[in-house]
């Protein structure tokens, strides 16, 4: 019956008062958008920038408005959170430099062919991930992790429909081009 | 999406997925409920208590502060009096409040000191005026404490005579307190005074009086049917 009732129409509720609302918003979203900022910031900082969006979204209720989904809200409050989160640090979630995709590849170029298995395929999905530029990898998690559309996307970054749709299209096209790498390797 | 990024999307969510621990779902879900535990937008002056307080203060401001500026009047009046007339404060207070209840009874200050003559018409020289005469010695005023007349020994004896006999001095007063509107007359009053003075046929005090009027109030618009009844 929780399925049937719209995240938008749960978190009304939850400016209401009813904060059963907020715990069926929270198990629906918490484990995409855990991994989310996971995969931008390392499990050092997962926690703690996890926790400062949820409270972020708890005390922003009375200002939320219906404007669009509840999804692209949560996530706009994420991705600012991060960025707050760059800026204060002063560090980079993750090294951009693209050589380290070639690396990435470079190692496993040693390893033996039987050991490139499924699982080292998802690990160096992974370390490719990481490697991607900023933008995206956040184009590319909002999409795999978040399950937003493009035109969503453009709207959670601020960004328009088809710089989104080009941000993803190039990280697809990166990771692909990684996979093969490695396909190639074995 | 095509066969390409479709593998890659499924590579992906074949992958592990991390969930946030248990102790984090905690204290953000243990959060979520205390913020609404909390009356939500309520601030400092909201409710209905802002409304009975501005009730409330109306009615302080009602209550204490008008009389109290009431009563700042009167002394102001009161002091103009003694100051004009050079009787003690105190007495011509005293007349001052007496002329305002009559004004708020809407009565006309006009109580008879004998069956038949009104108060009003009593002059300094009337035996009511004089029996009050005694108590305004015994009480100098400003005029006479300047220019050392209450000073003397007589009416030095005279004030020990009234603070030993407190009932004689409240006796005082209140027959002074009589005879003071005299001092308090207003134009109104005055002109009243004239009138009766005229249905006196005592046409010569009424020039006298009107005289007086017209001296201290110059710029007071006399009836002008009064004035033909006292012109030659």
């Amino acid at each position: 019956m929780d399925q049937d009732i719209s995240d938008e129409s749960l978190m009304l509720d939850y400016t209401r008062g009813d904060a059963d609302a907020f715990e069926i918003l929270y198990q629906r979203h918490k484990s995409p958008l855990y991994r989310f900022v996971l995969r931008q910031c390392g499990p050092q900082f997962v926690d703690d920038l996890f926790q400062d969006i949820w409270m972020k979204v708890i005390n922003s209720r009375m200002r939320y408005k219906v404007k669009a989904t509840f999804k692209t809200w949560l996530y706009h409050i994420a991705r600012n959170r991060i960025i707050d989160h760059y800026r204060r640090q002063n560090i980079r979630p993750v090294d951009k430099n693209p050589d380290n995709l070639a690396s990435i590849s470079d190692d496993r170029h040693i390893q033996p062919e039987n050991r490139l298995e499924k699982n080292d395929q998802r690990e160096q999905l992974m370390k490719a991930i990481t490697a991607l530029p900023d933008e995206q990898k956040e184009a590319f998690l909002l999409r795999e992790e978040a399950g937003l559309a493009i035109e969503e996307i453009a709207v959670t970054t601020g960004v328009s429909y088809e710089t989104a749709k080009s941000r993803l299209r190039y990280a697809v096209k990166k990771l692909r081009q990684q996979l093969e790498i490695m396909h190639e390797h074995r | 999406m095509n066969t390409d990024d479709e593998k890659v999307s499924e590579l992906y969510h074949e992958a592990e997925a991390p969930v946030p621990p248990e102790k984090l779902d905690d204290t953000i879900l243990s959060a979520s409920r205390k913020a609404v535990e909390k009356p939500v937008g309520k601030v400092p002056f909201s409710g209905a208590w802002p409304a009975a307080a501005s009730v409330a203060a109306i009615i302080v401001i009602a209550v204490i502060i008008v009389p109290v500026l009431r009563q700042e009047e009167s002394l102001q009046r009161t002091e103009r009096v003694s100051a004009d007339k050079g009787i003690p404060a105190e007495l011509a207070d005293e007349a001052s409040l007496k002329l305002d209840s009559a004004n708020k009874s809407g009565k006309e200050l006009m109580m008879p000191s004998t069956a038949s003559q009104p108060v009003l018409v009593r002059q300094q020289d009337t035996p009511a005026a004089e029996q009050a005469r005694p108590v305004s010695s015994a009480a100098p005023s400003p005029a006479a404490r300047t220019s050392g007349l209450g000073k003397s020994s007589n009416a030095s004896e005279q004030e020990q005579k009234l603070e030993a006999d407190i009932d004689k001095k409240v006796y005082s007063r209140m027959e002074a307190a009589d005879s003071a509107p005299f001092a308090a007359l207003t134009p109104e009053m005055w002109v009243i005074k004239i009138t009766q003075l005229i249905e006196d046929d005592e046409l010569e005090q009424a020039k006298a009086e009107l005289a007086k009027l017209e001296q201290h109030f110059p710029n007071y618009q006399i009836d002008q049917a009064l004035l033909e009844k006292l012109e030659p």
